[in-house]
């Protein structure tokens, strides 16, 4: 027999997690201080889980936390089985296409030189999906970081990364050329939690939402 | 099909002897009720998959260079047998199968899935039948206490076709049985018509069956009559001793319900235990006028 947990709520660390800690600090929930090292925080009733962003919707789908906050990207990557039901506006950015700028300025002459795309992306799921929604034919070269490099070394013909200021890819000498989702930090459930403990899940959203329209615009990372 | 787990055998026979019990406890409750069981190959020939009309899985050769395919899903495959089937009495079947489905990576997975069909039930009877059957197995399965969520695979899109909106329930449709209500939500917004943005405020929302009455004027057209039905479908299961839930905003992925669906989950599992509902429109397809419901267990 499982001991009762209190009510659960994974948080990614790092880029999003200080725009959500100040959107959390408007709902009047008990949010955890700066947690350093530990990574499981109990404060108040509440159980604070911080993981890495895209492990966020496997931890809530597996019932580890009731509820979480996740970027979108995660939840294109691998978002099945949990239920968005707030966006929550904060850590704005976009899932692009990039290519080298010295050879490529618009996303149709990448396509008519590159008839088998090769794509380097942390997001192969989302990449592959991309591909076939649009009819492309294309190769996935599936990587864990410094994506950029992918093209100036021959790896890739293009990118599909997260683009926030485009700083990262001018540095690379690579250009934007296609959008293919806006990505914002989503609130999560699991599904079985939103029917067992609907009540801290509604109270939950609730309190987020009331939040997300009191915060001003820019008051959150774009 | 099935994987073995890595490590020491134990593993091997204790999810051996799990399946056998778990087997041996639905076929018991199953049998109490009055369903027969039924046999289900995991490999089908590819035409008798086409005739079905449901969505392609993988395929392989057999020495005769024969084209089999590895069933997806099992409702639609007794449902065709069935409407190509003489007339009968009322038919109430049920399986423990092996199934193999192609997860998001693209790969293959194999495991077990129990279920039940019923076929030429009492249409005022069948969904009663098929949901308190689909909590039993899915308390039999958990053993634990089960919920159950209702909605009708007709009540947005009818509402949204009233409200002038009805091109948007492909979409609509899509995003919630990927449990995306953001984007469902986002889909419904900006349209001008009152019960649009009703069906919209109502997405989100779970009521229990006490407090619907109160929600029978948001819905217009056909989908207030689809509303009635399902709140009459409530009352009566938790007559029954069921903790019932109306979900609106539940939709089933699979694209043959065409009547109430439901969900079952029990607190000590993450993932939804048990679902299904009404499928009429499948049989009616292959020329068959017969009421149809089903549902699957997860016996994982």
């Amino acid at each position: 027999m499982k001991v009762p947990r209190p009510f659960t709520v994974a948080l990614p660390s790092g880029r999003l997690l200080p725009d959500i800690r100040k959107i959390l600090c408007g709902t009047g929930l008990p949010v955890p201080a700066e947690g350093g090292r530990r990574l499981v925080v109990q404060s108040g009733c509440m159980r604070w889980v911080f993981c890495r962003p895209a492990d966020v919707p496997a931890v809530v789908r597996a019932g580890a936390a009731d509820a979480g906050i996740a970027g979108k990207d995660a939840l294109l990557e691998d978002g099945e089985g949990v239920l968005e039901v707030l966006d929550l506006r904060a850590g704005a950015c976009r899932l692009s296409v990039a290519a080298r700028g010295e050879e490529f300025s618009r996303w149709e002459d990448l396509l008519a030189a590159r008839p088998v795309l090769r794509l380097a992306t942390k997001f192969p799921r989302t990449a592959t999906r991309f591909l076939e929604q649009h009819g492309i034919g294309g190769r996935i070269v599936p990587l864990h970081g410094s994506i950029e490099i992918a093209p100036l070394i021959g790896l890739a013909d293009a990118v599909v990364d997260i683009v926030a200021t485009g700083r990262t890819l001018r540095a690379h000498g690579l250009v934007e050329l296609r959008v293919l989702e806006t990505l914002t930090a989503r609130l999560v459930l699991n599904p079985t939690s939103a029917r067992w403990q609907d009540e801290a899940c509604g109270r939950l959203a609730e309190r987020l939402a009331a939040a997300v329209q009191r915060t001003p615009e820019g008051a959150v990372t774009p | 099909m099935a994987p073995v787990d890595a490590g020491p055998l134990d593993h091997w026979f204790i999810r051996c002897d799990r399946r056998r019990e778990l087997g041996n406890a639905l076929w018991r409750l199953f049998s109490l009720h009055g369903y027969r069981a039924v046999d289900l190959p995991l490999l089908v020939p590819e035409e008798s998959w086409a005739r079905t009309g449901a969505g392609s899985s993988c395929r392989v050769l057999d020495g005769r260079g024969r084209v089999l395919l590895i069933r997806p899903d099992v409702t639609p495959w007794i449902a065709a047998r069935v409407a190509a089937a003489p007339p009968s009495d009322p038919l109430r079947l049920w399986y423990f199968a092996e199934t193999a489905r192609t997860g998001p990576d693209g790969q293959l997975e194999a495991g077990w899935q129990a279920g039940a069909e019923l076929f030429g039930i009492a249409p005022d009877t069948v969904d009663r039948e098929a949901a308190l059957m689909a909590a039993r197995a899915a308390r039999t399965v958990a053993r634990t206490p089960v919920k159950l969520a209702l909605s009708d695979a007709r009540l947005l899109p009818e509402a949204l076709k009233a409200a002038g909106a009805g091109t948007a329930w492909p979409a609509v449709r899509d995003a919630l049985a990927a449990g995306d209500r953001v984007r469902a939500r986002a889909l419904l917004e900006g349209a001008d018509a009152w019960a649009t943005r009703a069906v919209a405020d109502l997405v989100g929302r779970r009521l229990p069956p006490s407090c619907s009455e109160s929600f029978l004027e948001a819905w217009p057209g056909e989908a207030r009559n689809v509303w009635r039905h399902l709140v009459a479908l409530a009352e009566v299961l938790s007559s029954a001793g069921e903790d019932v839930a109306l979900e609106p905003a539940l939709v089933l992925g699979r694209w043959y319900y065409s009547g109430p669906v439901f969900e079952v989950t029990g607190p000590l599992h993450p993932a939804p235990l048990a679902s299904g509902g009404r499928y009429d429109a499948l049989l009616a397809t292959a020329g068959r006028d017969l009421t149809a419901a089903g549902f699957g267990v997860a016996a994982a």
